[in-house]
């Protein structure tokens, strides 16, 4: 994630979220398993990765929504 | 190494041990499923048990110690056809003149569209994961080997109510797990029943699922927060696809020991094993591949070793 938020500097905003100190964040979004990644654009979740991924799909998955 | 679970690092262990220059290539899940696990009562040597991610803690240090280097990262793809054997991770290209794989199996899912949807919100696979989310919540395990006798009770520490759905009659778990969970108070058990459907994939999170009866006919509409799958595991051998020869499974083939179809190649623990799949079994399996790696790097003409890329 550190990598990405490099790679993607400027065009994406990375960030992390602890689940156990941010209760109701999680739950708001209905997170009962982490990791889980989700991808806003415009205010809304565009994708979810949830589980262990590796840095290439992730950027795969990213590329889908940035120019 | 292709692996760092009990298999490749004990193959570690042996080639760095003999000298070998052993490297090993993490994967995605470092240290395999034992990281997941809380205390391992069967691997021989630990009276009181040992802890999952300890052992293999110990495992990668002692690997380390004698030499094994072991580095962090996910291969994406292997070449066989070539030598020495072309391994890439998202970062580099190793050559190598012998390869162990030793990438394990994950777990399997039901194969519900509905379950899928809501891997994350309700759907795991991973007890010691995620069971923190189902505190006070009734949750249902779907299995019935050790696997999911563990994690039902495991997770009857968070959860307020744990029901087994299982589609038969009998469990396939060890008599001392199966009496665990029949003795535990908040576990029941659904027998004879397939999970048809897990609902509810409109909110986007697990509020019920749907079990039908495969003897009776008979549905039913069970109120849990979550499910946890734990049916079994599948061998991690998409990388090796068209090079490998695999089993109807999935499992990579070996003969003679550890050797697989291509020699200079061996595989070991999970990967290669869908009979015995224990984390000692694997170790075992790992030894025997580093020995029988050592035997094959002797007998080769030392050019063969050199990084010519035949056209």
């Amino acid at each position: 994630m550190d990598e990405l938020a490099g790679d993607y500097d400027g065009k994406v905003v990375v960030g992390k979220l602890n689940v156990d100190e941010n209760p109701n964040t999680a739950f708001k979004f209905s997170i009962r398993g982490i990791p889980t990644l989700l991808l806003f654009k415009g205010g809304q979740v565009v994708e979810q990765v949830v589980g262990l991924a590796d840095k290439d799909s992730l950027k795969k998955v990213i590329d889908k929504h940035v120019a | 190494m292709i692996g760092s679970g009990p298999a490749g690092l004990t193959a570690a262990l042996y080639s760095a041990r003999a000298n070998l220059k052993p490297l090993v290539i993490e994967g995605l899940e470092a240290g395999g499923q034992l990281m997941l696990t809380t205390l391992v009562e069967n691997f021989p040597g630990f009276p009181k048990g040992v802890m999952g991610p300890e052992l293999m803690g110990d495992m990668r240090a002692q690997a380390e110690h004698f030499g094994a280097d072991i580095v962090r990262a996910h291969v994406t793809s292997v070449d066989l056809m070539v030598r020495p054997y072309i391994v890439r991770t998202s970062d580099a290209e190793y050559r190598a003149r012998s390869l162990i794989i030793a990438t394990g199996a994950s777990a399997r899912l039901l194969g519900l569209p509905s379950e899928r949807a809501l891997i994350g919100h309700g759907v795991s696979t991973c007890a010691t994961c995620d069971g923190y989310f189902f505190r006070g919540k009734p949750i249902a395990v779907v299995g019935g080997g050790d696997s999911a006798m563990e994690e039902a009770m495991f997770l009857t520490r968070f959860a307020s109510h744990v029901t087994v759905v299982h589609r038969r009659d009998t469990l396939r778990a060890s008599k001392i797990m199966q009496d665990k969970a029949f003795a535990n108070e908040k576990i029941s058990f659904e027998w004879n029943s397939d999970v048809d459907e897990i609902k509810d994939t409109g909110r986007g999170e697990v509020t019920s699922m749907v079990l039908r009866n495969n003897r009776t006919g008979a549905v039913k509409d069970i109120p849990v927060d979550g499910v946890f799958v734990a049916i079994g595991h599948t061998p991690n051998t998409a990388l090796f696809k068209g090079q490998l020869d695999t089993d109807l499974n999935g499992y990579i083939v070996t003969h003679t020991g550890t050797r697989t179809s291509i020699p200079g190649v061996f595989a070991c623990g999970d990967v290669q094993d869908h009979v015995y799949r224990q984390a000692i079994t694997a170790a075992g399996s790992g030894c025997m591949a580093a020995i029988d790696a050592e035997k094959y790097l002797e007998g080769l003409p030392q050019h063969l070793g050199e990084a010519q890329v035949t056209a």
